[in-house]
């Protein structure tokens, strides 16, 4: 009995606070969030972004494979431009310089959060960088997907036509 | 009295927990060139071309991702 309980409090103190994490797995409702906009004045809310399909990408200026992920995002966006389809990029630099000075290196067609405490982050439990999530209309998780090669745009593009479709769009 | 300790020590330790890990957006400072662990990437290229050599085999050096845990 006691070794049984001394194995619990063992694995507690490992992995307690996981118990606590939130997440956004397939299937559950996007946790919301209201950002800083590093695009425009206007702050970058989830709960604003009604009746699209949103791609909702996390990312850093020192992450290599962001560099990847942006050129398809710009590309995504264009190809989606007439449909009911948003991007909203989000940034866990901890200054928005570095931040800035990464996007200068495109010309961004969506929308840029800055998300320095890692608040949203934390609710979305990302499991690398960068993490890209996509939400139906209703803003449940249809797709998510765990850092960037070059082959994830075909994947990503067939799964947002795929949701477009269900829309009815 | 044994058992109350147990359970005690139990409920505390969601409180106490020391281990936590670096979450994937918190490593912006681990991924800055100067936290690599030797300071010139040349020698270390060199190094590990003669590891793979001698040891015919390769990739068993560090892991790819730039300490993002991407890839």
């Amino acid at each position: 009995m006691y070794s049984y309980m001394k194995l619990i409090l063992i694995a507690t103190l490992f992995f307690g606070p996981s118990f606590f994490a939130y997440s956004a797995d397939l299937g559950e409702t996007a946790p919301a969030f209201s950002l800083k906009s590093i695009s425009g004045p206007e702050p970058v809310e989830l709960e604003s972004q009604t009746e699209k399909i949103l791609y909702i990408d996390f990312w850093a200026s020192w992450c290599g494979p962001c560099k990847l992920s942006f050129p398809s995002m710009i590309k995504l966006k264009e190809l989606f431009k007439d449909d009911p389809f948003e991007i909203i990029a989000i940034s866990v630099d901890a200054d928005s310089k570095s931040a800035k000075k990464f996007l200068d290196s495109y010309k961004i067609n969506f929308k840029v959060a800055l998300d320095s405490a890692g608040v949203a982050a934390e609710k979305y439990a990302l499991p690398g960088m960068p993490s890209s999530f996509l939400l139906d209309q209703d803003r449940k998780v249809i797709a998510k997907h765990k850092g960037f090669r070059k082959s994830d745009f075909t994947k990503i593009k067939e799964e947002i036509e795929e949701a477009l479709k269900r829309t009815g769009t | 009295m044994k058992l109350l300790i147990i359970k005690l020590c139990f409920v505390a330790s969601f409180f106490t927990s020391g281990c936590s890990s670096v979450e994937p957006w918190e490593r912006g400072n681990l991924a800055k060139p100067e936290m690599q662990i030797s300071g010139d990437a040349v020698d270390d290229l060199l190094l590990e071309q003669v590891f793979y050599s001698k040891e015919a085999a390769s990739g068993g050096i560090g892991a790819a991702g730039g300490g993002c845990g991407c890839n």
